[in-house]
């Protein structure tokens, strides 16, 4: 399980030592859940969170499925999302239609929303840099895409949902929520 | 209003202006984040939407679904099969509601709310559960809060909270129309209908009633002649809400309920009881560069008239108004914690020219805070807390032989702190752990501060019954460990709750306990009659699979001990020993295949004992009744006609065609017949 190393100041890192090193402890013992490839409930998820920007998003939204075919699980990922949304999936206000992008044509393709793949690693930055240029929300399944700041929003439906926002790669992507989602998702 | 008043009231225009020229975003949108998440969001924990799963709070949901599949007509038939709750039912349309032992009648320790709105009566501290003017048709869920609540709610929330939510105009369109007919005279129909601009504005309005008649109590005496006739309630809600921009709220709500109804009387006599209420409410929120900005403002009108049997027929009739104001901005700092920053103000009146020689009216101020740190992605702290100031303004004079001053009135003044620190744990995705700890205060009701009547009795003898300005608030404590795990291979959650709960300064009101005679002068009074502390524990389990099979069975434990400085039946009708069931077990198993549903629930509780009163010795004698333990099964079989008409069956107490259940009437098995369309 991903565990977020958080720094220390005064009295209140000592409490956190604390108390990280406490259930950590404890944690231990417990089993960890592993994790899930992208699934239709994410796409769902994903889609949902379309409806939390500054500007909601309606109708048809062009989302723009970076890949790169030389990476296995990257590519199986596209061809797997591509298959979920087939001719345009409708959720909520919402309709979806996929539009795959070859990661070598990322800035000559325009879509409303990017969705990054898994498996990209350190290639996945010119994502974060092209959402950041042309001022698109990206969404992964991918948490460690945006914690390292590719991605600004991460989704996971297995076994629960959940959600994480970089704060820093949204606000360089002109991104901004409502405050009552952020007060649901984790903030990084 | 004062120069003050209207001061305050010019400023929070101009902030609430100030704060919707910089909004950015919506409101809390209870159904688009129940579909992203998947589960239902809260936010009766602190103010802050959440997860209900991960709320630092023993909380329990109840669905929409769970609603429909229960059968019920009406909210604590809904409630009783909700382990950690204790339903009394005393009428066709009486029942009394408890949380975390001290069960009672007119159980002032449970805050309900609708839509955030109090609905829960000053005058005795108590909720009349059949004039709430909310359709079930009309509900999204149900929050039921078991702990104290107050640093979020204020007073009375001490050991728990139900929040009725509503859909919401803006986002859910609800069309329906119900009509049902069964044993027992009973007529019922109900009529929710939205007119909207999806995401621009919206107006739900519902209407509705049911006629039923009074149980038949074959035990009773002739005492309880009130049970007999029928129970019957109409009202209507009209709740418009509008988005002046893409990033502010509007609410505009107006209530109307008339009830009459067989009940228990706060001195355990059965009386005939009308109640009439009526509500306007206002709110404004902005999403703003300074967070999540709300108002609220709401003032209730209830009236209250009973027809006690007392040796001839007492009518006594009495009227509270309440008015409250409200404003909170929840907020983020940093990634890791947030904020809620709150303050309320509350105007409350009770008025009677007989029982209160006038009027008492109070007034309420108070500060609130909430910080929620999120210390790793696993682990969370959150702080509430809230400080209440009550002062109370007398002018009305007292009566002769009463024994306080009007000055002793006049100078009341309450300063009540409450808390709620909660810590959440998550080491993986199937357990939650909670450890939690909470003060929350009960305030003495307007009958208890400021009731002041003269009753002659004869022999030049008069009967006093009056207020106590030198009462102490109630303050429960409760110290609670969670722990929920998700249980995958059978597609269940088991939540298990452990609790210890102190209760200081418990409260009677004013005409309950026997006086003292100095002649010629009879007195009562309300009193804090002592302390007590509640240890319990809760085990659901809960489940369902994808083929429409669902299940639950819940065990809860419930041990009181009171100490209290006061004496016990025939005295006095406290027993809060005996007065909760030790343990109860609910169960429900449900299924919906092709076009039927069918869902079976039932209940089991160990004995208690309640008390009815009778007239004798020159004064009351409270006589405890054991209840025996039982067992109640309701159940329901639905036929989706067309996906727009549904037919259904249910029915209520089926395992016996009467069951004693309280100290009212044997409850009666009934059928009902309905028929639900939705357009």
């Amino acid at each position: 399980m991903e565990r977020t190393v958080w720094p220390s100041a005064g009295i209140g890192g000592i409490v956190r030592k604390f108390l990280v090193s406490l259930f950590g402890v404890v944690a231990i013992f417990i089993p960890v859940a592993s994790h899930a490839q992208v699934t239709a409930k994410d796409i769902q998820v994903a889609a949902r969170v379309l409806n939390f920007t500054a500007t909601p998003f309606t109708g048809t939204v062009k989302l723009g499925i970076v890949y790169d075919p030389s990476v296995a699980a990257s590519a199986a990922d596209e061809q797997a999302l591509t298959g979920l949304l087939g001719s345009g999936l409708t959720v909520g206000s919402i309709n979806l239609v996929a539009v795959p992008v070859p990661i070598g044509k990322l800035s000559s393709t325009p879509v409303d929303v990017l969705f990054l793949t898994s498996g990209l690693g350190a290639a996945g930055a010119a994502v974060g840099t092209q959402a950041a240029s042309a001022k698109t929300l990206c969404i992964t399944t991918d948490l460690s895409a945006t914690q390292a700041g590719n991605c600004a929003v991460s989704v996971q439906s297995d076994p629960k949902v959940q959600i994480t926002v970089n704060k820093a790669t949204a606000s360089a992507s002109g991104v901004s929520f409502a405050s009552a989602f952020l007060m649901m998702v984790t903030e990084i | 209003m004062t120069l003050k008043q209207r001061l305050g009231l010019a400023s929070a225009t101009v902030l609430c202006m100030a704060l919707a020229h910089q909004a950015r975003a919506q409101n809390v949108d209870y159904g688009a984040l129940e579909q992203m998440f998947g589960q239902p969001v809260t936010t009766s924990a602190t103010g802050s939407p959440q997860l209900a799963s991960q709320a630092p709070a023993d909380m329990q949901i109840i669905t929409a679904d769970d609603i429909r599949r229960s059968g019920a007509t009406d909210i604590p038939g809904v409630l009783k099969f909700t382990a950690g709750i204790d339903v009394r039912t005393y009428g066709t349309q009486d029942s009394e509601v408890a949380i975390g032992g001290f069960s009672q009648v007119y159980n002032p320790r449970l805050l309900v709310l609708v839509n955030g709105r109090q609905v829960y009566n000053d005058s005795y501290g108590f909720t009349v559960w059949n004039a709430l003017p909310v359709q079930l048709s009309d509900i999204r869920q149900i929050e039921v809060v078991q702990g104290p609540a107050s640093a979020l709610f204020g007073f009375n929330a001490a050991s728990g909270v139900i929040n009725i939510i509503t859909y919401d105009p803006l986002t859910d369109k609800t069309d329906t129309l119900n009509v049902g007919i069964g044993s027992d005279g009973t007529y019922l129909g109900s009529l929710v209908a939205t007119a909207q601009k999806a995401g621009k504005a919206g107006v739900t309005v519902q209407l509705g009633g049911i006629r039923a008649n009074e149980y038949s109590g074959d035990s009773l005496p002739a005492l309880n002649a009130p049970y007999q006739g029928n129970a019957d309630n109409e009202n209507y809600a009209i709740d418009g809400r509008a988005k002046p921009s893409a990033h502010t709220e509007i609410t505009l709500e107006v209530t109307h309920s008339d009830s009459s109804e067989s009940s228990q009387s706060i001195i355990y006599i059965p009386t005939s009881y009308r109640f009439r209420t009526q509500s306007f409410k206002a709110g404004f929120s902005a999403d703003t560069a300074w967070g999540l900005f709300n108002v609220l403002g709401y003032l209730n009108k209830d009236q209250g008239t009973s027809s006690l049997p007392l040796g001839g027929t007492v009518d006594q009739s009495s009227w509270n108004q309440v008015g409250v104001v409200q404003a909170n901005d929840l907020f983020k700092i940093g990634t890791e914690n947030a904020f809620r920053i709150g303050v309320e103000y509350r105007t409350n009146r009770e008025w009677d020219p007989a029982d209160f020689n006038g009027s008492s009216d109070y007034q309420d101020y108070a500060i609130s805070g909430m910080w929620n740190w999120q210390i790793t992605p696993q682990l969370s702290l959150t702080n509430a807390g809230r400080i209440d100031r009550l002062v109370v303004h007398r002018t009305s004079p007292v009566v002769p032989g009463t024994p306080y001053t009007q000055a002793d009135y006049a100078r009341t003044q309450l300063t009540a702190p409450s808390f709620n620190v909660g810590l959440v744990w998550e080491p993986t995705s199937n357990d939650t752990f909670r450890a939690l700890v909470g003060r929350g205060v009960q305030a003495p009701s307007q009958d208890e501060l400021g009731l002041d009547v003269a009753h002659p009795v004869g022999g030049g003898i008069t009967q006093i019954t009056a207020g106590n300005p030198f009462l102490q608030p109630s303050v429960t404590v409760n110290y609670e460990i969670d722990y929920d795990r998700v249980l995958a291979p059978i597609e269940s959650t088991l939540s298990t709750a452990f609790y210890y709960s102190t209760v200081q300064d418990l409260l009677t009101a004013s005409s309950v306990l026997p006086g003292t005679f100095t002649y010629p002068y009879y007195v009562q009074e309300a009193q804090n009659i002592g302390n007590g502390q509640v240890y319990g524990t809760k085990l659901v389990l809960k489940g369902s699979d994808a083929s429409g099979v669902r299940w639950n069975i819940g065990y809860t434990l419930t041990a009181v001990r009171a100490h209290l400085n006061i004496a016990g039946p025939p005295t006095t009708p406290y027993d809060f020993n005996n007065a909760t069931p030790s343990s109860a077990i609910v169960f429900g198993i449900g299924d919906s295949w092709n076009k039927f549903e069918v869902d079976l629930q039932g209940k089991w509780q160990s004995r208690y004992t309640d008390v009815s009163a009778a007239i004798g010795g020159g004064g009351l004698i409270y006589e405890p009744k054991v209840i025996s333990n039982f067992v109640t099964i309701d159940a329901r079989v639905a036929y989706n006609v067309t996906p727009h008409l549904v037919l259904a069956v249910s029915g209520s107490q089926l395992q016996s065609s009467q069951t004693i259940v309280s100290a009212g009437p044997e409850v009666d098995r009934r059928v009902l017949f309905t028929g639900t369309y939705n357009f």
